[in-house]
């Protein structure tokens, strides 16, 4: 086994190590990602309105959809409508960006479609990401290896960890979800 | 001067993830602007390399007869031939054509932008075309933001410009560990048999698996680190890889999560 404590890369030394337990030496650096919820906000729907649409004006009405539009949306797009609630920012025209919540595997992710008075997508925009407790997070034994870890850095490290490597977020969820909102959007069209 | 940048994030779902732009800029508009063309063009390259879009240059070239000669375009060249270098020097552990049984040599040529396919074997760059548009992405946001910092992900495979964290998720047969890497200038990709069980080889390269379970790679060009990914995932790292990327930095975990070898 070749393992190299200390990396140089781009002349900027960059510190790789396993957690301490699995190394069982003082190397501080890979370091455990702490345990704790995480949310991301990219846009607000007024940001992502005007991205979408640019210089037009937004009326925002807040939609509740009846049981009838409900099973329409459903039968006709064939994803589940979790939400009867929606917020649409609708422009004279009828040109419309409608934003909806859709859960992943170990996300909820705050989306927003914007579609045109033709009924075409003309954007798609995440306004939200929020990553919620894996089971891991719950599990004891992955917790116990933060015990006694005390005032390292890792403690520094829960604030703004972002970018991820290694788990592909499926935009699956997100596709259903436009998909749900376009039907929405043609259902739904006379009460925006 | 005061410097009033902020950092401004924007995420779209392509290429079959969400792709996320990170810039360091004074201006919301200008910033927007950036990243509403960066996606215009991720969106274009994607109707160049998918396999999964019916219109795409890849689809047609796939379905073009066979023993005829197609000229590509510059994009399309560029990660076959990168591809296919890989592809030798992992002993086809990285493949263009992922499902292929046959020997290399027999199912296709390149020469120049000239490529001709010998067989029914289908081009799949589903390991190499991601990050090769995250290069492309980062390329053009670097014509504008000059030493600005910024980064662009896509699912995992990422370039940046200055300093980031990367989150590295590696699957075990608990759940998955996760550990944190500082980055500067550069890219990093990762690769696991997530969705497959943990131990079993990968389906589509047909019963080849190394050991490791999940391999994330540090190096100068997304496309390369994303393809030598796979290269090492299923083959592991070897002397003609380690003398054609010297740089690169490998990060391979086994199914507990521990890290077991690194270059």
């Amino acid at each position: 086994m070749r393992l190299s404590l200390k990396i140089m890369f781009n002349r900027k030394p960059l510190k790789l190590g396993l957690s301490t337990w699995a190394l069982g030496v003082g190397i501080s650096a890979f370091i455990p990602v702490p345990l704790m919820a995480r949310a991301e906000v990219y846009l607000s729907d007024e940001q992502a309105a005007q991205l979408v649409f640019p210089g037009q004006k937004f009326v925002r009405k807040e939609i509740t959809l009846t049981d009838e539009q409900v099973s329409q949306i459903e039968k006709a797009s064939g994803e589940t409508v979790r939400n009867k609630k929606l917020t649409a920012l609708v422009t004279p025209s009828k040109d419309a960006l409608l934003v909806d919540q859709v859960l992943g595997k170990h996300e909820f992710i705050t989306l927003a479609t914007g579609i045109a008075a033709d009924g075409s997508i003309r954007g798609v925009e995440i306004l939200e990401y929020r990553e919620s407790y894996g089971s891991q997070v719950r599990n004891a034994d992955w917790r116990k290896q933060f015990v006694g870890k005390g005032k390292t850095a890792a403690l520094k490290l829960n604030n703004d960890i972002r970018n991820i490597s290694g788990a592909t977020l499926s935009s699956a969820h997100v596709s259903a979800g436009v998909r749900r909102l376009l039907h929405t959007y043609d259902i739904a069209r006379s009460s925006l | 001067m005061i410097s009033h940048a902020q950092v401004f994030k924007r995420v779209q779902p392509a290429l079959g993830t969400l792709i996320e732009l990170s810039v360091e800029h004074d201006s919301f508009e200008k910033a927007q602007a950036l990243m509403t063309s960066a996606f215009a063009e991720a969106r274009r390259l994607e109707s160049v390399l998918s396999a999964f879009t019916p219109w795409s240059e890849l689809s047609r070239l796939n379905s073009a007869p066979l023993e005829t000669v197609v000229s590509v375009s510059a994009e399309l060249e560029f990660v076959l031939h990168l591809g296919r270098k890989i592809e030798k020097l992992s002993h086809r552990s990285f493949r263009l054509m992922p499902e292929c049984t046959h020997e290399t040599e027999s199912c296709y040529s390149l020469n120049g932008n000239k490529v001709l396919k010998a067989t029914n074997c289908r081009f799949d760059l589903g390991g190499i075309a991601k990050g090769y548009i995250v290069d492309r992405l980062f390329e053009e946001l670097k014509t504008q933001l000059e030493d600005r910092p910024f980064s662009v992900n896509a699912g995992g495979d990422l370039r940046c410009q200055g300093d980031h964290s990367v989150e590295i998720r590696v699957p075990t047969l608990g759940d998955e560990k996760r550990y944190e890497l500082a980055i500067q200038n550069c890219a990093v990709a990762s690769s696991s048999l997530r969705g497959l069980q943990v131990g079993q080889p990968a389906a589509r390269y047909a019963g080849r698996s190394g050991e490791a379970v999940a391999v994330t790679v540090m190096g100068a060009l997304c496309a390369a680190a994303d393809a030598l990914t796979k290269a090492v995932l299923f083959g592991g790292w070897n002397e003609a890889l380690s003398t054609a990327y010297p740089t690169a930095q490998i990060f391979a975990f086994d199914r507990f999560g521990n890290l077991h070898d690194s270059q």
